[in-house]
């Protein structure tokens, strides 16, 4: 895949602009490289030279090397802040499928590929199993996915009592899986179009004309990911929840006295660019208040954990979310607010170890918040 | 002592996290910026204090291994690289220390990059006087190594001419502090006291004589009005004379000159000061320019467009390739025939992608050859680089003065000044520094 880059990986200037700015609301333009111990293989220019070498033969992979090149959360900021413009994202991506391939991993994706493989879920099986409910088609399939599920329930609550406010009939996802996503980012993409199928079969036996998510990550998957990339076709409507609920919230909503501040998950920003859907949905909510931090937009701090660093660095994923922690809690900010479970359960994990007054919220629990009042009237899904 | 025991003696100076002979980490301090060779450093160690350098260049002296400074690893001419030594790199030493706003000066560790600098004193309302085109990842310690012109080259000179003074690591471990601070009762505020100017010591030196691990530099009120104008010029005679003439009166903060083509001269005019003293500047340049038929007025939106953007923008000319380097400074008389010049020989070695640039001084301009290449294209490399080992002895031999030397320059500036006094004088002090010759050996020519 990386030879398929060749032009592009050689296009590296060597300029260094991908590591830390310091200026224009770009503090590190890297979100991990202040968290690791700082090596040129610790940001994307390294990290460019060490896939020429990869691609020429030239290195020995090895496991610190390895190390080095997964502790990138794909986030694409380096991308967003190369003069050159090179696709630095596909390029790590692609990178990371040649490693694959040849039979690369990392002991700690090993784990999560075995789970994987045996609960379509990287976070194995489910401590009790739930009730089974009946299962139902709907016109509307609301699916949360394996990290909301596991660690963020009050996600999957609050949009099912929003949806129920809004009078929408839904059915919601009954099945622990995963949209695959956690094994396409570390390029172990065989493995990923299986798990991919699997779910898409589950999910087609609802019959859904819309296929909801709020993770930002399966709305990716199922959108690009999987017609793109998995060459599985999804018959189905891809929304999220913030471009969902935008044409239907605002008629509903009672005032919210507070001051949130919103955070851009990478893949609904840089990656698909949906910066004002959400900022949109939170600024009809009267009496809601919304600053941005510093960094925001296509030059916002990843949370830290994506691209498989959560499972593999975890110490550098919790000082990265801390910085940008710090940043939202610079803003004044009541809560911070977002939109994706991994960037959310980070988050409200970081408040209570940094000790913060601020309080980590998804925009699903935000709305729902404003619609508790006002019960809607009949509106159809 | 073999491989391991080194490493594991500078493991006890500055942490085991912060050392390494990883082969694929040292593969990444192998180049720079610019088109010289690879050379593989043994080690690379990124030290967090002027106390952790001073103790790696002891050891260094003790077992005669040699060791390269480097910043942020964005200069073009090889300065930062090493064959078989330490690369010690400086990021680790990035704080603010002090803004003095009495004196006018900031203190700052050598490994803290320009855009951090001057955004925390932009937010402060102060400034510095130069910045780098590769502001974003270039250091204050290695710009001032290199001597350090950029933006703000006619107002302000160079970042030699900003520095206060250094603290500085000698290559026998030894601390030094220059100018006022040389003084255990004082800080830095005056740079020519108590005796020679030892800061001069280490401005441009790239690393020879020593480490600069803190600098105190000129930091200025941020000014009311910065305002540019764009204008294009068809003929180069003229637009040397304009240059000669608007830094002779001292009328602008810098004057950019990025494009250079036989029948195109394009250069943006950067004026700063107060609303009258902007009018007033802008005013006498107009009446300069306007005495010279073959340029023509094209505006501020595209340079002001540049401006709002400009640390980033730098890096967008890169998009053509690799650029090998030849920057040197010239006499305004000479610059004319040395765009003629490196322009033959650029052709005549059949460089497909290249560009001229000037950067005028108060008394001369920076003078930039920039000759671009696809690192795959390992034919284009060969042929420009032998078109620049040309270019630099035609540089010399017309009186240039190389800008940032690294180990490009070397050789040439050994065979051309070698039989000078300032060379002995050089090679006496390089000797009396550094017995062991440790430091950034290759550098200068040294």
């Amino acid at each position: 895949m990386l030879e398929k880059y060749r032009q592009e990986l050689f296009d590296c200037s060597r300029c260094g602009f991908c590591r830390v700015w310091g200026w224009s609301g770009v503090d590190h333009v890297c979100p991990t490289y202040p968290f690791t111990a700082g090596w040129e293989t610790h940001y994307a220019r390294g990290r460019v030279r060490l896939a020429q070498a990869t691609l020429d033969g030239e290195v020995e992979i090895t496991e610190p090397l390895l190390e080095h090149a997964y502790v990138c959360t794909l986030c694409g900021s380096c991308e967003a802040h190369c003069p050159v413009g090179l696709p630095l994202t596909e390029i790590f991506h692609a990178w990371r499928q040649d490693l694959a391939e040849a039979g690369h991993a990392l002991p700690e994706h090993e784990r999560m590929m075995a789970l994987m493989k045996r609960y379509l879920n990287p976070y194995g099986p489910k401590a009790e199993e739930p009730e089974a409910e009946e299962q139902k088609t709907a016109s509307v399939l609301y699916y949360p996915g394996c990290t909301t599920n596991r660690m963020a329930p009050e996600i999957v609550d609050a949009v099912t009592s929003s949806l129920g406010k809004l009078g929408i009939d839904f059915a919601l996802f009954q099945e622990d899986t995963c949209c695959s996503i956690p094994l396409y980012e570390i390029g172990q993409m065989s493995d990923a179009r299986a798990i991919a199928e699997q779910t898409l079969a589950l999910i087609e036996a609802y019959e859904p004309d819309v296929l909801l998510t709020t993770c930002p990550a399966c709305y990716r998957a199922f959108r690009s990911i999987y017609p793109e990339e998995l060459g599985l076709t999804v018959d189905v409507d891809v929304q999220h929840i913030t471009e969902f609920l935008l044409p239907r919230v605002p008629d509903h909503v009672m005032e919210v006295v507070k001051k949130v501040t919103w955070h851009d998950p990478c893949i609904l920003g840089r990656h698909l660019e949906m910066y004002d859907e959400p900022r949109e949905l939170l600024q009809s909510i009267p009496g809601l208040e919304l600053v941005e931090m510093d960094s925001n937009r296509e030059n916002g701090l990843c949370c830290g954990a994506g691209g498989g660093v959560y499972f593999a660095a975890q110490r550098t994923a919790r000082d990265a979310v801390g910085a940008r922690l710090k940043e939202a809690e610079a803003t004044g900010a009541e809560e911070i607010v977002t939109s994706c479970p991994n960037c959310h359960v980070r988050f409200r994990q970081g408040t209570r170890i940094l000790r913060m007054d601020m309080r980590a919220k998804s925009i699903a629990e935000i709305i729902d918040e404003a619609l508790e009042a006002a019960p809607a009237e009949g509106e159809e899904g | 002592m073999d491989q391991q025991q080194v490493r594991e003696r500078l493991a006890e100076i500055v942490g085991a996290d912060h050392v390494t002979d990883e082969s694929f980490i040292r593969l990444t301090y192998t180049r720079d910026f610019g088109t010289q060779p690879p050379r593989w450093p043994a080690y690379v160690v990124r030290p967090g204090t002027t106390e952790e350098i001073a103790a790696v260049l002891q050891l260094a002296t003790e077992l005669e291994i040699p060791v390269s400074p480097r910043g942020g690893g964005s200069a073009q001419e090889g300065g930062c690289q090493s064959e078989g030594g330490i690369v010690l790199e400086t990021l680790r030493l990035d704080r603010m220390l002090e803004i003095d706003e009495d004196t006018g000066t900031v203190t700052v560790e050598a490994g803290i990059t320009f855009g951090k600098l001057m955004n925390e004193l932009e937010e402060r309302g102060w400034k510095i006087g130069i910045a780098p085109s590769g502001a974003l990842a270039g250091t204050v310690g290695a710009h001032l190594s290199r001597p350090g012109v950029g933006w703000g080259n006619i107002k302000y000179v160079s970042q030699g001419e900003q520095v206060i003074g250094v603290k500085a690591v000698l290559p026998t471990g030894e601390v030094v502090e220059t100018g006022t601070a040389a003084n255990p009762a004082s800080d830095s505020f005056f740079r020519y006291a108590l005796g020679p100017d030892l800061a001069g010591l280490f401005i441009g030196a790239e690393g020879a004589f020593g480490v600069v691990t803190e600098a105190t530099l000129r930091m200025y009120p941020w000014p009311e009005q910065i305002y540019l104008e764009r204008y294009v010029g068809s003929n180069l005679t003229d637009a040397v004379d304009i240059f000669r003439e608007i830094a002779l009166h001292n009328l602008v903060c810098y004057i950019s000159v990025p494009v250079i083509k036989p029948d195109m001269i394009l250069f943006d005019v950067n004026v700063e000061g107060d609303e009258a003293e902007v009018e007033h500047n802008m005013e006498r340049i107009r009446g300069i320019i306007s005495e010279y038929d073959t340029v023509t007025y094209e505006g501020p939106e595209g340079p002001q467009a540049f401006w709002d953007y400009r640390w980033f923008k730098t890096g967008e000319e890169f998009k053509q390739g690799i650029a090998g380097a030849v920057n040197y400074f010239l006499p305004f008389e000479k610059l004319e025939e040395a765009t003629l010049t490196m322009r033959e020989i650029i052709e005549r070695h059949g460089i497909r992608e290249y560009a001229q640039q000037m950067f005028p001084e108060p008394t001369g301009s920076e003078h930039v050859s920039l000759l671009f290449h696809h690192p795959d294209d390992q034919k284009e490399y060969e042929k420009i680089q032998r078109a620049m080992d040309e270019m630099m002895d035609t540089a010399l031999a017309l009186g240039g003065a190389p800008y940032s030397k690294g180990r490009q320059w070397g050789p040439h500036l050994e065979r051309h000044l070698g039989d000078t006094g300032y060379w002995g004088v050089l090679k006496s002090l390089k000797t009396a520094l550094d017995p062991s010759h440790i430091m950034n050996p290759g550098v200068l020519g040294l």
